[in-house]
């Protein structure tokens, strides 16, 4: 059937007409019209604002670079590169020691010492590199350190060894391969040198299991060392992960620079038992004041051999929804902070004197030898954060933020072996041997108990404005804490231990002797004149930070404090009451510990960064901030350049 | 007495003796920041590189280089380009509610909370919610304040309950390209504390976006971020699950 002529004019027209999108507004404007009004093409003039603005300026006419930017084409091969120059000057204000004259085991005698001065002159190069090809990818974050400083230079032969003039060491914190959606959607594997962190608290993670921790660099807290380890995630949801990671090798954890320092608190016992470490603590203050007191001659560290046996594992579930992140996850290897095991102490008869007071001296010195092993764990981890609203106060005000993380621990028991060598104290010829614990059914002294004790962090952060940033946390449990011992369960560790100095020497003497005779009842002595400062062993900590931003982002003061909580406690006898008391030190008196870490850096912008700060550590010598261990007050520099 | 038309040829009619624009004038300002919103996502995807510079008046200037993928849901990754201090850092955002960061030097991710997203968005004029903003009509409610040929100028007056710090944002909207030419952001107390210009529109394939936008914020001393988009792709076929957690964790 023909169409009429005008009926088809009209119908063309008609249609014409509606294809025209009602939006068409434009009079005499581009031609071509998308859908949605948009004019097909259009290229308005465009003179480039940022011209001479640049640093470094463009090339003349160059084009951006294509490298590095995605195309989400999956041939094509991508390599991403950055790097940093970093250089640290430290200064130690206040310098600390740990020992007396005779406590080094080898000449030249002395304290274990962290002089005021220069405490770290380090120079880092880090090179970042990422290569993509599709699914697969590899990954690459090294940093090359210069000491800055000359190691021990023994002797001219020493002087021509770069390495010990000029030492520098590497460090991996990534170094692996990495496919994705592999076999199938969802599933990555990842191999190689590299973090897993399942915490998702600041700095303080108790779940963060599988990598050891790094304490090398102390104001670095709260970082790991990379270890080679397989991760598979599978992801079945955005919001849903499920991860698996095997460890094959146990690496240790780093220990402070002035970590050795410790070396000096003979002291501080490890045993559980109460009784035992009193006793312990009289017999050696006896033994010290006939002129032989007790060293540590060496350690010997018990690393997990590489069987199949001593692989680490771990798994998480991981969800994420719109009001709140959370994650249980479980891992099984060892704590990375190794705990003594055996102390035998051989007797050494060397005159020693005081060089600051020739009149103080000792006839040689009980030398102990350690051995540490890292115990076995399963940490049972739970970890949530999301927000707290306000806006049903205000409008439009921001929510708090909270995070949680809970490890739930339960350690292998570790017990100790205290032997010594033959031994003559005071004429009398002492038979080496195991000690006599008399402990109930012959058992060792525990170091660690198999009792399940837990660490968490609770924080809160909030941002007032915009410069201003407040962050609280409840830190149960420092990452070198460990074994049970806090307010769900009792566990103390000792901090000092001492015998009073106006106890009569000869009536120590005799208190020991008969008790080792069998003329007093056993533990009289330790139970009578022992004095000990304790602690939880899972101790408490408020953590406050301020940032405050200034000059329009471009400088942050950072203030950090840190308290401890734990509580320390003092115990002794009480001739009065006739039994030991426990006295509790104020946390503004005896028992105060807390660390000052304020912090300025100033961003020029462009990749360069320069900073200041200190670390200010107080509390007595026994309190956590105030163990000379800890590396003593620091005042520190930073500059950076990063591209 | 006029003779009786054929239903086709009186809707024709109408069409046509309607004046031209006459749909686009009874446009309310809902359905104009409609029309922004759907000409924002139009494409697929879309992945920009700009360049920004930050200037304050007796600073130096500093400089920022980015990268952002973005695609029709709205869902945009922003990952830092330069300077080194914030390379790699990558910024994951669904909604204004939902922005996940991914933090090189913790090798952390941490999501965004709502107290922050007030805070300047690396040293910029812009905070982290402006970068957040991709679509318009779901948190604020358009009136049209005025028009003339060439531009609405349109009241956005934030919605019940909307997540967004903003009271209301003045958009000056071009009826040619349905893209605005300049915002203006309110706070609470009606005063302008920040304003936004894009200009030197380029549009392919019927995709419009500007090379050049200034941020302006007023309540620190006029302090002025100028972007100058250097790369621009679209339809790259990018998937949604670039946009996960899980993909900007990978990088």
């Amino acid at each position: 059937m023909r169409t009429p002529p005008l009926r088809a004019a009209l119908i063309v027209w008609l249609a014409a007409a509606l294809a025209a999108p009602a939006t068409a507004l434009a009079e005499g404007e581009e031609s071509g019209q998308e859908e949605g009004g948009q004019p097909a093409e259009l290229d308005e003039p465009f003179v480039d604002p940022l011209a001479g603005k640049l640093e470094p300026a463009p090339m003349p006419g160059a084009e951006p670079a294509e490298e590095g930017l995605p195309t989400f084409d999956t041939d094509k091969f991508q390599l991403t590169w950055g790097g940093r120059v970093q250089s640290d000057l430290r200064f130690r204000v206040l310098g600390k020691s740990m020992g007396s004259f005779y406590t080094r085991p080898e000449a030249p005698y002395g304290p274990f010492e962290a002089p005021t001065g220069v405490s770290r002159n380090e120079n880092i190069f880090k090179l970042k590199l990422d290569a993509k090809y599709g699914k697969f990818a590899a990954k690459v974050d090294m940093d090359f350190v210069y000491l800055g400083y000359p190691d021990k230079v023994a002797g001219v032969e020493d002087l021509s060894e770069r390495g010990k003039v000029d030492p520098f060491y590497l460090q991996a914190h990534a170094l692996y391969v990495e496919a994705t959606d592999l076999f199938f959607d969802g599933f990555d594997l990842r191999v190689g040198q590299q973090l897993v962190q399942w915490g998702m608290a600041d700095q303080f993670n108790p779940t963060n299991s599988l990598n050891a921790a790094d304490m090398e660099d102390i104001l670095l807290f709260g970082e790991q060392m990379a270890n080679l380890m397989v991760k598979a995630d599978f992801s079945p949801l955005d919001s849903l992960t499920l991860s698996g990671v095997l460890v094959p090798i146990f690496k240790p954890a780093l220990l402070p620079r002035t970590g050795p320092l410790a070396l000096a608190a003979t002291d501080r016992m490890p045993m559980v038992e109460q009784h035992l470490r009193h006793q312990i603590v009289a017999e050696n203050a006896m033994v010290s004041r006939l002129g032989f007191p007790t060293i540590v001659e060496s350690t010997h560290i018990e690393l997990p051999d590489a069987s199949f046996g001593n692989m680490q594992a771990g798994a998480r579930v991981g969800l994420s929804t719109d009001w709140l992140d959370a994650a249980v996850s479980y891992y099984y290897g060892r704590n990375d902070f190794p705990v003594a095991t055996r102390n035998h102490t051989e007797q050494e008869t060397l005159l020693l004197c005081d060089p600051a007071n020739d009149a103080v001296c000792v006839n040689g010195r009980l030398r102990t030898a350690v051995e540490l092993v890292y115990p076995r764990e399963h940490v049972f981890g739970f970890n949530a954060a999301g927000e707290i609203p306000l806006d049903w106060m205000v409008d439009q005000l921001g929510g708090i933020g909270w995070r949680l993380e809970l490890g739930v621990f339960l350690p292998e028991r570790v017990d100790i072996t205290v032997s010594q060598g033959d031994m003559v104290i005071a004429g009398f010829p002492q038979p080496g041997g195991e000690y006599a614990y008399d402990l109930q059914g012959g058992r060792r002294p525990t170091v660690i108990a198999d009792e399940p004790f837990a660490k968490w962090t609770l924080g809160l952060d909030y941002s007032f404005g915009r410069w201003v940033y407040l962050n609280l946390m409840w830190v149960h449990g420092m990452v070198d804490e460990f074994g049970a011992g806090d307010f769900f369960s009792e566990g103390w560790a000792v901090r000092k231990s001492w015998v009073a100095d106006d106890v009569p020497a000869g009536d120590l003497q005799n208190c020991v002797f008969q008790e080792r005779l069998g003329l007093l009842p056993a533990r009289t002595c330790g139970r009578q004149y022992a004095r000990e400062i304790t602690r939880p062993r899972i101790g408490d900590y408020l953590a406050v930070v301020i940032d405050t931003k200034f000059l329009e982002d471009r400088g942050l003061f950072r203030l950090f404090f840190m308290w401890d909580l734990s509580g320390y406690y003092e115990s002794h006898f009480d001739e009065v009451q006739g039994k030991r008391v426990k006295k509790y030190l104020s946390l503004f008196g005896d028992g105060f510990s807390a660390i000052l870490y304020p912090e300025l850096d100033y961003n020029f912008g462009n990749g360069l960064e320069l900073g200041i700060g200190a670390l200010f550590q107080f509390g007595k010598d026994y309190t956590k901030f105030g163990d000379p261990a800890a590396g003593g007050s620091l005042v520190w520099t930073r500059a950076r350049y990063s591209w | 007495m006029l003779p009786k038309l054929s239903p086709i040829i009186a809707l024709a009619l109408c069409v046509c003796l309607a004046p031209a624009g006459a749909a686009a004038e009874e446009l309310d300002g809902d359905a104009v920041l409609a029309l922004m919103d759907k000409a924002h996502t139009m494409a697929k995807d879309q992945f920009f590189v700009f360049d920004v510079v930050t200037e304050e008046a007796g600073k130096k200037a500093r400089n920022l280089r980015f990268q952002v993928t973005l695609n029709d849901k709205s869902w945009r990754r922003v990952t830092f380009l330069d300077p080194g201090d914030v390379k790699d850092m990558r910024v994951l955002t669904l909604d204004t509610s939902r922005i996940w960061l991914w933090l090189p030097a913790y090798k952390k991710i941490r999501k965004m909370a709502s107290h922050a997203k007030a805070q300047g968005f690396m040293g910029t004029a812009l905070s982290s919610e402006d970068t957040s903003l991709v679509t318009y009509g779901n948190l604020f409610q358009g009136k049209i304040l005025s028009q003339d040929d060439k531009i609405w100028t349109v009241e956005g007056t934030r919605r019940e309950g909307a997540d967004v710090a903003y009271a209301k944002i003045v958009f000056e909207v071009r009826k040619d390209i349905k893209m605005p030419q300049a915002l203006h952001y309110l706070n609470d107390k009606g005063l302008e504390v920040k304003t936004e210009t894009r200009t030197s529109y380029e549009c392919k394939d019927g995709l419009c976006n500007p090379r050049v936008m200034t941020m302006i914020d007023h309540t620190r001393g006029d302090m002025k971020s100028t972007m100058v988009r250097r790369e621009w792709k679209y339809n790259q076929g990018v998937d949604d699950s670039h946009f996960t957690v899980r993909a900007m964790q990978r990088g």
